[in-house]
């Protein structure tokens, strides 16, 4: 005879479990004993929270300056819809503007690769989002060989610190899904993941002619954080342990702490040769 | 219950019509409810407080999306028990910024003998420091699906609703609740 699970006695506490079950514990010593201890554990988390008289009028004090000093009600009428849809055109004509003018002034500043070390290295890249550092020298002219030379390391050595920050917080997301706590449910971890993910894929854009260990371990972190990006709120364990079932998350966090420790090494390296 | 939301529509009518000063009636009428459930869900009144002029200044500013069919009351709950967790997330998250997060007792809680008296006094003391303790250690979710289920006795859909998860996962953020909280007050069955 099978004996109710912890999570059957809890909807049969609630009331929500099947007339199978209510019938099971009826005439189960074990199981009705079970019940018990669960009742005797719950009653004392009685409801609290009495709410004092008149506290609907002082909420209404508190809220009224900010209500009637200046109300914005949205009101949808069928009417304004012609309205609507002209303020709809309008607005995609605009996006469709500056989509074209974004991408044409990005076209305009595109610059030639500069050879450092002989490897070719983009003139600008990309630190962040919304934050592109430019290289100061790009002149190609042979006398400038040694400063191209400089300008291309101090730019290599941006790129692997700010990659160096990048993979220290991918470590640290893949250290809580690997340890899945009571913190990894209120949504931080897909914050921290949707923000990872967009620096991700504009580094995996922009260091196609990188090292292929660092391509590797951000296509292999890819699916991860699009998976962890893309739950509502937070996540569950059970979640979580799905997630690393399914995408090993264990092999790519071993892989982001190898690379992260050759990094490391690296800014160190570039921030010397910088020096020199 | 008929005669309330019928009230409340037709305030909601006024509201839209132009007349901000009718507010004050879904604000006085909501504001009991609002409060005892954020109180449960925040564990302060101060808190609460917050989580309730948040929630109705965004059902103020929503007014205008409100589908009457759902009744008023049922809607600006909602929206409370969502400020309610948003809030509450924010200070665990701020709050495992400032320490590890773990149980700083461990379960190692003196109990005094259960006798009469003093003792018992005493008992009832730590039964609620005890009771409070285990409340803070669930996650946002766990806790706000916990008291909609415990104290507040909505269903499992009602609380997927609200927290905008499915019933599967509200009903899993139940359990663990309940588990965790068994397992912290365990020293206090013993002492029984």
């Amino acid at each position: 005879m099978r004996h109710l699970t912890t999570e059957e006695l809890v909807e049969l506490y609630y009331g929500e479990a099947a007339e199978e079950l209510a019938g099971h514990a009826a005439g189960c010593l074990e199981c009705a004993s079970a019940l018990a201890g669960l009742r005797e554990d719950l009653a004392g988390l009685a409801p609290d929270g009495a709410v004092e008289d008149g506290a609907g009028e002082r909420m209404w004090e508190k809220l009224r300056p900010r209500i009637v000093g200046g109300p914005r009600v949205v009101r949808v009428r069928w009417a304004s819809w012609v309205g609507r849809i002209g303020v709809g055109l309008a607005a995609a004509v605009i996006l469709g503007l500056a989509f074209y003018a974004g991408h044409v002034w990005e076209r305009g500043r595109k610059t030639p690769t500069v050879a450092v070390d002989g490897r070719k290295t983009p003139a600008v890249t990309q630190v962040g989002p919304g934050s592109p550092v430019e290289a100061k020298d790009e002149a190609p002219e042979e006398p400038a060989k040694a400063g191209r030379r400089g300008a291309g390391t101090e730019q290599r050595a941006v790129i692997v610190v700010v990659l160096a920050d990048q993979l220290d917080r991918s470590e640290q997301l893949l250290v809580e899904l690997n340890h899945p706590d009571d913190a990894a449910e209120d949504g931080g971890l897909v914050r921290t993941a949707r923000q990872l993910l967009a620096e991700n894929r504009l580094y995996q854009r922009r260091g196609q002619n990188e090292d292929p260990a660092v391509a590797r371990a951000l296509k292999d972190l890819e699916p991860v954080l699009t998976a962890v990006a893309a739950e509502r709120k937070g996540m569950s364990e059970a979640a979580i342990a799905e997630l690393e079932k399914k995408l090993n998350t264990d092999n790519v966090l071993f892989e982001v702490r190898v690379l992260r420790s050759r990094v490391a090494h690296g800014t160190a390296g570039a921030a010397k040769r910088g020096d020199a | 219950m008929a005669v309330m939301e019928a009230n409340d529509q037709n305030t909601v009518r006024a509201v839209l019509g132009g007349d901000p000063e009718a507010y004050r009636e879904l604000v006085v009428r909501h504001s009991g409810m609002l409060l005892r459930v954020a109180q449960r869900i925040t564990g302060n009144a101060a808190d609460a407080d917050e989580v309730v002029q948040e929630a109705l200044m965004r059902g103020f500013r929503k007014l205008g999306t409100f589908q009457a069919e759902a009744g008023f009351g049922s809607w600006i709950y909602r929206i409370g028990v969502n400020c309610a967790y948003d809030l509450l997330a924010r200070r665990k998250r701020d709050a495992g910024y400032l320490d590890s997060g773990t149980d700083e007792d461990g379960g190692a809680l003196q109990i005094a003998e259960p006798g009469a008296g003093p003792e018992r006094l005493l008992l009832s003391g730590e039964m609620r420091a005890r009771q409070e303790l285990a409340m803070g250690s669930l996650t946002a979710l766990e806790r706000t699906a916990f008291v909609m289920r415990h104290m507040e006795e909505r269903s499992t859909a009602e609380i997927g609703e609200a927290l905008e998860i499915g019933p599967n996962a509200a009903k899993q953020a139940v359990f663990r609740a309940v588990q965790k909280l068994r397992q912290r007050l365990a020293p206090l069955r013993e002492a029984r």
